[in-house]
This record gives structure tokens, sequence and C-alpha cells, in this order.
């Protein structure tokens, strides 16, 4: 998919900023809370410039960690006291509020002149979208590289894995050489990094096609995620660990940690978003690596040429007492200066490139744009595609089978039983 | 004079028109506010957890589908509820050993064992409970890293191995740590309520168990435990109903894992309420929690009445 080129094109019709918002205006604007000074001063300045084009709206900006988000944002969102615009990650996160009327339908505002329907790609509202009615509007593409320390790989003459049998030897190669290396760092305490490994393994064995069947429930109740491909994503996983391609116990590293491991040069490779090069940089890797695409399964049913990606944007709560100001907030954050602000001040790819030039960011922030424009497709990720009884279940599993206290077999049935409840009890 | 007073205490209990006469009308206006505010806080939230234990809905969803005691029933037949609950039991059965256990000991030492620095050693063992428990497992956390961790380190120094999945990444080993660090904060507090009651222990009885040749440890068993005889049931109420509570530590330390191995009916609620959006299992699951809680608070009340 050729998101950056659709998104530019698109962006090429847009006009100046609609703004009908009354004056004296105050918005709440929540956000998840970020230890990237990059990130905390970029809203600092989006917001300060915002209030000084627009003199009548002030945004109060407020911020909570990852998990305390999720669970405020439901609360709130039911109550006066939520925001009027808060940020989302698209997938079942964004839609469960849209379905249950807490997010403001945006489909017909953004059609109007000089907003958003003008400047980003209409592909890209899909992934906030419950009915055919628009509930969010994307502003970035979170996506995930293997990225690797490159002057050990130049210093011990290895080549970048492109396969998984690759991968596997690099391992080995790199215990070899030192064995106090991690070949991969990884850090799953959290559980989500274990689940961003089995959503992409999944798509490249079992298959796009097959995987958004199984991740929607559709289908036959008894047949859902019985394509053996889902053993073979997980006994992967475990084969990985196996060849000693992981830091010492994965599960009960953190992800902060797993960063840090690579960023002070103890892992070889990671398998990390395009949010992790700050961290490396600030850490002591200072531009010490590079990234490749995660190593494709030989025989894997899927479209090897998928990539792990993520839109993620801002929704209106339905119950704003101030939809235009909020609305012309919302247009604001994609605007072309906004975002090629947003790619420069700390990487996130742009839903808006129009403002991005050739030089634009970092090399590593240039290589992910150009490369984000071959994608085939976006890695469906399980956490945010899967109905969340069944996902919450399959983190815990990956932490299982990756300490090999249960085999890939009895995960995977465990899982099957679970989808097949949740199919039941949807009727 | 005593008895008197209380056989016309007991009658005045008894009768139910002294309870709802006009003499009493003053105490009901006196106690009004309280019960408000317990009705308000306690009764209205209980009755409203009760009712929608037996509806099916998300934290957002507009309606409720009533579903009766089904999540009851699926509570019986659900592994994880069941691993929750006797990691509670096993939290509440190492905390009165170990917290109990220790501050007892600790106490002793102190009442009776130690001269000099009495305030400052009490201080120092007492300081972890004033501090927030998310910061003390954010600190263990680091502790206990796998990878950097000063307890891996450590270890490593003295040539001793470590648990190849890591101190919270090994399913037979991440409760106890999660135990150990509960140890660390805890016990001190244990230990000053402890201590409070034994320096209200008379010292003649000592110096009578000494008269009769009683050692130190002789007093200990002889004087001491049965004099703090209704200080410690208060001790193993506040660490029973402390265990069968406990949802921070575990968040934070592993937030149930690894899989479910450390979860417990804290975590359990929340992940059901707002990770899966499943409010009516998770009220089913705080119901639970709350009856076995009271179960506990009313044993502790028949065990002290009776000693009374």
């Amino acid at each position: 998919m050729k998101l950056i080129r659709l998104a530019a094109a698109a962006s090429f019709f847009a006009c100046s900023s609609f703004s009908s918002a009354s004056a004296e205006t105050e918005l709440k604007l929540w956000n998840l809370t970020s230890s990237s000074d990059a990130v905390n001063k970029h809203w600092e300045e989006v917001i300060a410039t915002f209030e000084e084009a627009h003199p009548g709206i002030k945004i109060n900006y407020e911020t909570f960690p990852s998990d305390a988000y999720k669970t405020g944002l439901q609360v709130a969102l039911a109550s006066d006291a939520g925001p009027d615009i808060f940020f989302n990650w698209s997938g079942e996160d964004a839609a469960v509020l849209a379905r249950n009327g807490l997010t403001a339908d945006l489909t017909e505002i953004g059609t109007k002149p000089g907003m958003w329907g003008e400047k980003i790609a209409p592909g890209m509202f899909d992934a906030f979208s419950v009915n055919g009615k628009i509930h969010g509007v994307p502003t970035h593409l979170i996506t995930k590289y293997m990225f690797y320390n490159t002057g050990f790989f130049a210093d011990n003459n290895l080549s970048v894995p492109t396969t998984l049998g690759e991968l596997k030897a690099s391992c080995k190669a790199i215990r070899e050489i030192n064995p106090h290396m991690s070949p991969i760092s990884l850090g799953n305490a959290e559980k989500w990094k274990g689940v961003h490994y089995i959503s992409t393994l999944n798509q490249k064995i079992v298959g796009e096609a097959q995987v958004a069947k199984d991740y929607a429930l559709d289908g036959n109740a008894t047949e859902l995620f019985s394509d053996p491909g889902y053993v073979e994503a997980l006994q992967t996983l475990v084969d990985l660990s196996q060849a000693g391609c992981f830091n010492k116990a994965p599960n009960a590293t953190t992800a902060d940690a797993s960063r840090s491991l690579f960023a002070a040069g103890q892992a070889a490779m990671i398998y990390c978003g395009n949010w992790c090069p700050g961290t490396f940089d600030s850490e002591g890797l200072e531009g010490g690596y590079d990234l490749a695409r995660f190593p494709a399964a030989e025989n894997g049913k899927g479209n090897q040429d998928y990539n792990f990606a993520l839109l993620e944007g801002y929704q209106i709560s339905a119950r704003t007492k101030n939809m235009d100001a909020a609305s012309t907030f919302v247009n604001f954050l994609v605007s072309g200066e906004t975002q090629a602000k947003r790619a420069r001040d700390f990487g996130r790819l742009p839903v808006n490139a129009s403002h991005m030039g050739e030089e634009d960011g970092t090399p590593i922030f240039r290589k992910i744009a150009k490369d984000a424009g071959s994608y085939a497709g976006l890695v469906l990720i399980l956490d945010v595609g899967l109905e969340k009884s069944v996902s919450e279940h399959y983190l815990s599993i990956i932490q299982e089978v990756l300490n090999e206290t249960k085999t890939p077999e009895q995960a995977m049935g465990e899982i099957r039983a679970r989808a097949q409840k949740a199919k039941e009890q949807q009727g | 004079m005593t008895v008197l007073l209380e056989q016309e205490s007991a009658a005045r209990r008894a009768t139910p028109s002294s309870i709802f006469g006009k003499s009493s009308i003053f105490g009901w206006i006196m106690v009004l506010p309280a019960l408000s505010l317990f009705a308000l806080f306690i009764i209205v939230p209980f009755i409203q957890t009760l009712v929608y234990s037996l509806y099916k809905f998300g934290l957002t969803s507009p309606t409720k589908q009533f579903v009766g005691f089904s999540h009851y029933i699926e509570i019986v037949q659900d592994d994880v509820f069941w691993i929750a609950f006797e990691n509670n039991i096993i939290i509440a059965i190492t905390g009165i050993i170990l917290q109990i256990g220790v501050g007892l000991v600790l106490a002793a030492i102190l009442d009776r064992g130690i001269k000099r620095g009495k305030s400052v050693i009490s201080a120092i063992i007492f300081m972890p409970i004033v501090i927030s428990t998310i910061a003390i497992g954010l600190l263990w956390r680091l502790v206990f890293d796998p990878n950097t961790g000063m307890i891996e380190e450590l270890f490593f120094n003295m040539g001793w191995s470590t648990p190849m999945r890591g101190w919270l990444g090994d399913p037979d080993i991440a409760l106890y740590a999660i135990i150990f660090v509960g140890f660390w904060q805890y016990t001190g507090f244990m230990m000053i309520i402890l201590l409070a009651a034994m320096q209200g222990i008379p010292r003649e009885l000592y110096e009578a168990a000494k008269l009769d040749g009683a050692g130190p440890i002789l007093s200990f068993f002889n004087v001491t435990l049965p004099e703090l005889r209704n200080v410690l049931i208060v001790c193993v109420l506040i660490t029973v109903i402390s265990a069968f509570k406990v949802f921070d530590l575990v968040y934070v330390l592993t937030s149930g894992g690894p899989g479910n191995s450390t979860q417990v009916m804290g975590s359990y609620i929340v992940q059901n309420a707002f990770t899966i959006g499943r409010m009516g299992y998770a009220n089913a699951v705080s119901v639970v929690l709350l009856v076995i809680a009271l179960g506990l608070g009313i044993v502790q009340l028949r065990t002290s009445r009776r000693d009374r």
C-alpha cells in the first residue's frame, strides 16, 4: 500500500483550515503519557501554535499511562468529565467506543472544504470506521522492523537474516561469536511484545485472509483458529527461543529494559517500532543501527510483503459541546505543517506527507517512510483486532508457550475453545 | 455495680420500644449522618454490585442483558478464578507466617533484647509501609530484572545460579517473589503493632515468671504470647483481608503473569471489568470476594468475643 504517496496526493487538494469555533472555548485533550522529551515538547509547541492561530480556543492537555488511559477513557466518556478529543488506536479499541455511541460521527464534517477528507487518502479512514461511518481521524502510522546493530554485524561479517531459517542460523552464529550477546532482545513482561511476534508470524504462516476471518470470529465456531499454521507460528517462537535467540528470561524482561539492552549493545537485534530509534539514540547507540523487514516464513501461506503497522489517531467525544472547535483542532493535527513537524520531532509516519521534503527527518525515518510505500498490506494485530476475552487469553498463553509450560498444540486448543465460546456469546 | 450496669444495658438492648421510643430519637439523629454515609458508600454499592452481577454488560454498553446466576455458575467452572483464589490463600497463609511471625520476633527483640537504638531500628524496619505500593513494585521490578537487576548481580558474584525464566517470569517462583516483596513492605507494620502491645504488658508478669524460674524463651511463650492474643487476632485479620484485597503489587510486578500464574482475585476483577469489558462477571467475582472477606470478619469477631 502506497500510504505515504497516497496521503501526499490527497493532501494536494487540501485547502485552508476550517475554523468556525466560537470564542473562549475550552477543549479537553487526552493523550498517552510519554517519557520522551521530544514528544512532550512537540505537544507543547503544537498546542501553542494552535492557540495562537485560534485565539478563541484553549486546549487543556492531559496525559495518562497506557493501561490507566484505556480504563479511564471508557469511564470518563460515559460521564461529563471526559475529554472532547482523545487519542486512540484504530481497530477494536476505537470501534467499541463507536458502537456504544460514545464517539462522534465525523463522516459529514470531514467532507467540508478544507477538512481532513481532503488531506488523507480515503482508505485510511477504514481503520476508524464502524458501519460505514467515520468515528476517528488517523494522524500517523506506527510500524515495526527488525533493528540490528550495524557495528556488530559488520565486525563479524554477519548478514541480515531475510528468512526465519536464516534468523535461527544467525542466532546460533551470534552466540558462538559472543555467548554473552543476546541475538535478539525481547521484553515480554507486559505481554504485548510477544503478541507482536505472533501477529506477524500468524500473517506470514497462516495467511492474511484466514487470519482476518478468524480474528473477526467469522465462520463456523468449531472451525475458528483450526488452521495448523497457528500452532506452527507458536512453535516458531519456541524454536527461536530454543535456538538461543532471546535474552535471558524474556517473560520477566520489560519492553523498556529490552530496548535498553539493544541500545547498550548487549543484544544484536530487536523487533521494535518506529518509535524506538529515539530510545536507541538517547541510550548510547547513536545511529549505530539499521533496520530490515521481519524475516519471511519460507513455506508460509501469507504474503511475505505485508508488514506490521497500525494507524493511530484522534476521536471526538459524542458528548462534546464544542464540536466545531474540536474538529478544528483535529483538522489542525492532520495539516501538512503539523504532520511534517510530528515526523521531524519524533519520527511518526504522517498520514499527510504533503509538507514532507526529501531530506526531512532522520535517515532511519526516511528509510521507514520509503519502505512503507511498498507494503503489500498491513499485518492485523492480534490484540487490536480480536475479541478481548480471546485476545487476553492469547496474550497470556504466549508467555506460557515461551516458558514451555504449555505446548503450542495445548495453547491453540485453549484459544479455539475461547474463540468458540466468544462466538456463541455473540450469538 | 458493674454487673448492675451491664444488666441494665442488656435490658435496654432487648426492648424494641427502647430502640424506637421517644427517648432514643436523639440517638438516631446523632447517628444519622454516619448511617447515611455508611448506606451511601457501603450498602448501596454492595446492592448495586449484587444486582449488576446478574447482568451481562460492558463498561460502556448502553444496555444490560439479564443473565440470572449464570456468572456464578461460570465462576465455579473458571480455571483462572480458582488459580486466583488459590493464590490469595497462599498469600494469606504466607503473610501470617512471615509478616506476623517475623514481626513478632522482631518486636520481641526490640522490646526485651535491644537496649540502644530501638527507635532507629524500628523506623528503618517500618519505613517500607509509608512508601507507595506502586513505587515499591517498580523498584522491585528493577531489583528482580533478569538481565541487569541487583539480585542477578548479587547471585552472579556469589557464584549462585538464578532461575532461567527470571524471578518474575517463572510460574513456580513469581508468586513467591511477590510474597517476598509484600513481606518486606508489611513486616515493619506488624512489628510496630505487636511492639506497642508488648510494651503494654505489665512488667510484674515477667518478674513473676522469672521468680518461677522461666528464662526469656519460656517467658515469651507463657507470658508474652498469651497477653498478645487479641492483638495477634487483629494482625491475622488485617493480613488475611489485605491478602484477599491485594492488587497493586501483583499488577505492577507481573500483571498476573506469566500466563495466569500470579493472578489474584483483585487483578482478575480488574482484567474482566476494564480490559475484557465483562462488567457483570467482574461484579460477580467481586461479590464472591466480598462474601469471603465478610466470612473472615465474622470469624474474627466471634473469636474475639469468645475470648472476652
